[in-house]
């Protein structure tokens, strides 16, 4: 009897390692699902792009003008400020709700997160200061304060170090996100707006509207090592994952410019939608994203040919401020 | 905690109404008519950086400086100017893009205790595009620009410098314009 039981037992457990290793071996053979998530401005909402199939699946009431947008790299959660509604939502990737509003007041744009998503900053237009957001609690847990308009914020998690671009004082802040301190202001181009990082975490870009340039920070230095000219009203950029290329939205050219990271050449220049300005680019670094403004449209880039290969119409005043593609 | 959290709040709460110094946002205006007309001779009108006032009723004269800047005078009371720098013109793409680099001060008053101008038209950093394309049998002209209202401070801004104001003004030059081009293309 009590060998039978044992024996049972021990079938149950073998079916048990079968079963657990089934689910493993699915969970791994599927196509990890990744998500682009479009912010449209002028229709309170954000269209969800499955990066695989490239088509809507998904359309998500968000707040008042929403505008910027940050996704943790592990998790589910996409964050979103709505620059009217002076608050940031915060959206579940895995069943696309709007789990909680977080008030902010003054005018937040620029957002940013660790890659775990356990802390959100967010970057107040208005009141010249980063909100600290603590997600475990959903409460504000300090406030930074910052230059002039501050707009384009990014986290290195391995540097444990936040950047912000401060537009109205033509300048990028290097703060500590340990002491909350600013390290470093640098002196960029003229209405300094988004920021790349490059996946290693040492070079910043921090992309210059009125000056139609991007700077070239080396960040280990805390110093401007170069300035490429790119096209007119430059945005926002990207770096590939294998940090050998930047991709820069010129809002007036309607164009994207493609830099080689070592030598600083335009290697190429892509013809997208009217006023492009959010970019990002898959983690398996095959397809650039593109949200064109004034179209309501992204353009979907392929690195191999650069060019675009499929858009697809998002809402009114489609803007993406931001990392925005999941996964 | 309590304490902290409660400076905090009444923070939230007060800074919003101070008001604090920051950029106007970028406006834009888009304006298309069709014209029953091939896209060939409406470009031949509409790329011709010295002839706006050809077909531009607001314009009187268009005074080429060189072949990239012109400044035109407008058909109103003190014979305001508008000065202009081709960026590039595209036959390629039947496009011509331009920009403002001057006007004329029509009146100046002071607001908020400071000297406020009002130029030709209530905007700075002002680009436009105007654009030719087939469509159907003729073709469609779409005239756009990118610009931010004149007055730079936060509001209340003075009368006639609203955001909307500017862009009230913009849509009423490409309305009167573009719909001039159409009769005069059409004739």
């Amino acid at each position: 009897m009590a060998v039978v039981i044992k024996r049972s037992k021990a079938v149950l457990f073998k079916i048990a390692f079968f079963i657990v290793s089934l689910t493993l071996l699915s969970a791994c053979s599927d196509t990890p699902h990744s998500y682009a998530i479009i912010t449209n401005q002028l229709s309170n909402n954000v269209t969800v792009i499955d990066t695989v199939s490239q088509n809507v699946v998904k359309t998500v009431d968000a707040g008042n003008r929403p505008a910027g947008i940050a996704v943790a790299k592990n998790g589910d959660l996409g964050f979103i400020s709505n620059s009217e509604g002076q608050d940031m939502s915060i959206l579940n990737t895995k069943n696309w709700q709007i789990t909680a509003q977080i008030k902010l007041g003054g005018g937040p744009v620029g957002i940013a997160t660790n890659s775990t998503g356990s802390l959100v900053y967010v970057a107040d237009w208005f009141q010249h200061k980063i909100s600290v957001i603590n997600t475990k609690n959903n409460s504000v847990e300090t406030t930074i304060a910052v230059g002039k308009s501050p707009a384009g914020l990014i986290v290195n998690d391995q540097k444990h170090q936040i950047y912000v671009a401060n537009r109205d004082d033509n300048t990028v802040m290097i703060v500590d996100t340990n002491t909350h301190d600013v390290l470093h202001t640098l002196h960029v181009g003229t209405a300094p707006f988004g920021l790349a990082l490059s996946p290693d975490g040492n070079t910043l870009y921090s992309v210059n509207v009125r000056s139609s340039t991007v700077s070239v920070i080396d960040i280990a230095q805390a110093k401007v090592t170069n300035t490429i000219d790119v096209g007119a009203w430059p945005y926002c950029a990207v770096v590939s994952p294998d940090g050998k290329s930047l991709y820069v939205t010129n809002q007036d050219d309607n164009t994207i410019s493609v830099v080689n990271t070592s030598n600083h050449a335009i290697t190429a220049t892509i013809d997208v939608g009217d006023s492009p300005e959010g970019i990002d680019i898959t983690a398996d670094g095959q397809f650039v994203y593109v949200v064109n403004w004034s179209d309501g449209s992204v353009s979907i880039i392929d690195t191999k040919t650069n060019l675009v290969v499929k858009t697809i119409k998002a809402g009114k005043g489609s803007r993406s401020f931001g990392r925005f593609i999941s996964g | 905690m309590k304490k902290m959290l409660h400076i905090l709040a009444t923070t939230l709460l007060v800074v919003p109404m101070l008001a604090s110094a920051h950029g106007p946002t970028r406006q834009a205006v888009q304006e298309k008519i069709t014209i029953n007309a091939s896209p060939d001779k409406v470009w031949a009108m509409v790329k011709d950086f010295g002839g706006l006032h050809n077909w531009h009723p607001a314009v009187a004269s268009t005074d080429l400086k060189d072949e990239k800047t012109r400044v035109l005078t407008l058909a109103a009371d003190g014979n305001p100017t508008i000065t202009e720098e081709l960026i590039k013109s595209d036959d390629d793409k039947m496009m011509v893009n331009y920009k403002i680099t001057d006007m004329s001060v029509v009146k100046t008053i002071t607001f908020n205790s400071k000297d406020t101008p009002y130029y030709t038209l209530p905007v700075s950093t002002y680009k436009a595009w105007l654009t030719v394309k087939a469509a159907g049998t003729g073709s469609e002209v779409i005239w756009k620009a990118k610009f931010y209202r004149s007055f730079m401070d936060n509001p209340p801004t003075p009368e006639g410098q609203s955001d909307e104001d500017a862009v009230n003004a913009i849509t009423g030059v490409f309305t009167s314009g573009l719909q001039n081009l159409k009769t005069i293309m059409e004739k």
